[in-house]
């Protein structure tokens, strides 16, 4: 049960300064346009906030461009949108400084990297697609399926519209271990380098019934190379004592994973 | 059917290249499809990723491929579309690849384990059509031969 308000609370209300460029090929215009500077919260995703940059920008390229995808990229990578926030800046962390330099595009879009987002449709669909997922490793019953489908909708709209309490009214059902004690497995995702993401079945108790911490998680998915390595999420390195079922129903992002990245000392 | 041929060049140029349904016979819109099948360890289900292009290089939209995949299946998927399939990143390439989402499929599977010396033949011979793969009728008679 995620009871620690004030943990959930902090978490909920991160957010990064960025600076927003247009990619200075595309400017159409005689002047090029000013940057534009935003705050945007760590636990949402790119195509939820950034409507304002794009209408911003759109009046600053070609005319004949304007119903363009837009995409975004930083130090020459496009940023994969349907990755939280939060999570595209933890993994750059270290080559970035504030405010997070990004360039805005709206030719040539990346189809070999990038997920197309013509609609927030597009964001819901992966969000709850990530929601289902994380009910499938957390509860043997299936919380998510009997919820109705309103419950579900204001998942959505409580991150869409930055509504803390309509969104946890229903997240802390998700939360909770229904009956067990534990979920059966954690939810999470662990980010290193270029590489794919890393992604295991790992119970939140070992087989005698003890509680798991971060330092068993990365112990079972970076064998050998725990004194190596170093946590991030939300922008902190959580202790490695911390147990794993609590870092589950405290530190997740909305969409019920938590997401890890990995940096090697 | 010689002779049939041979009227036809024989007609007058300007009569021949009006014939607007010569032309269109002519154009041949190939499309390149990649299939990839994965082991979802969420869901303990096989799952299907897949990508098409057409022959100028252009990976097809979203709408494309719901147009083509879910003709089959008019009415009941296409409320579902947006969480049947959609593009996903592929666990291991990293690139874009539409995806038939695992929810279903673990229902489906469980309710066929009895019944299927090939669960995994079952579950493509059942999904594979839904988005354009269809498998060679040998795959079904292993299964057949295998259920004697």
């Amino acid at each position: 049960m995620a009871n620690d308000r004030e943990v959930l609370r902090e978490i909920w209300e991160g957010r990064l300064p960025v600076c927003f460029q247009l990619n200075s090929e595309e400017t159409y215009s005689l002047q090029a346009p000013d940057a534009y500077y935003l705050m945007v919260p760590r636990l949402s995703y790119f195509p939820l906030v950034t409507d304002k940059v794009r209408k911003h920008f759109l009046k600053y390229i070609n005319p004949e461009k304007q119903e363009a995808e837009m995409w975004l990229d930083f130090n020459g990578q496009p940023l994969r949108w349907h990755y939280p926030i939060g999570v595209l800046f933890d993994m750059y962390a270290s080559d970035i400084q504030l405010p997070w330099n990004i360039t805005v595009h709206f030719d040539k879009f990346p189809e070999d990297e990038l997920l197309h987002c013509p609609s927030r449709e597009v964001v819901e669909s992966h969000f709850m697609s990530c929601i289902k997922e994380a009910d499938v490793l957390k509860h043997r019953s299936q919380v998510v399926s009997n919820m109705q489908k309103k419950d579900h909708n204001q998942l959505w709209l409580g991150l869409q519209n930055d509504k803390f309490d309509q969104f946890w009214a229903v997240n802390r059902k998700l939360m909770e271990a229904s009956g067990e004690e534990v979920f059966k497995y954690i939810p999470f995702r662990c980010y290193r380098g270029d590489g794919p993401f890393v992604q295991h079945l790992v119970r939140p108790v070992t087989e005698e019934g003890q509680k798991k911490t971060l330092h068993h998680l990365i112990s079972e998915v970076f064998p050998n190379e725990t004194d190596c390595v170093h946590v991030m999420t939300h922008g902190i390195e959580p202790p490695w004592e911390t147990p794993l079922q609590w870092l589950s129903e405290h530190l997740s992002y909305p969409d019920n994973f938590l997401h890890l990245c990995i940096q090697t000392s | 059917k010689e002779s049939k041929l041979c009227d036809t060049f024989e007609e007058p140029l300007d009569t021949f290249l009006e014939d607007k349904s010569m032309l269109e016979n002519t154009v041949e819109e190939r499309t390149t499809w990649e299939y990839h099948v994965m082991y979802n360890q969420s869901y303990s289900v096989p799952t299907l990723h897949f990508n098409a292009w057409r022959s100028d290089g252009a990976l097809l939209s979203l709408e494309e491929v719901w147009g083509r995949a879910l003709k089959c299946y008019r009415g009941s998927l296409e409320d579902d579309k947006w969480t049947v399939l959609t593009q996903q990143e592929h666990p291991i390439l990293r690139r874009p690849f539409y995806t038939l989402h695992p929810c279903r499929t673990a229902e489906f599977l469980e309710s066929l384990k009895e019944k299927s010396s090939n669960i995994l033949i079952t579950w493509l011979s059942t999904f594979g059509p839904v988005v354009g793969l269809l498998l060679d009728f040998q795959y079904g008679r292993s299964v057949a031969s295998a259920n004697h």
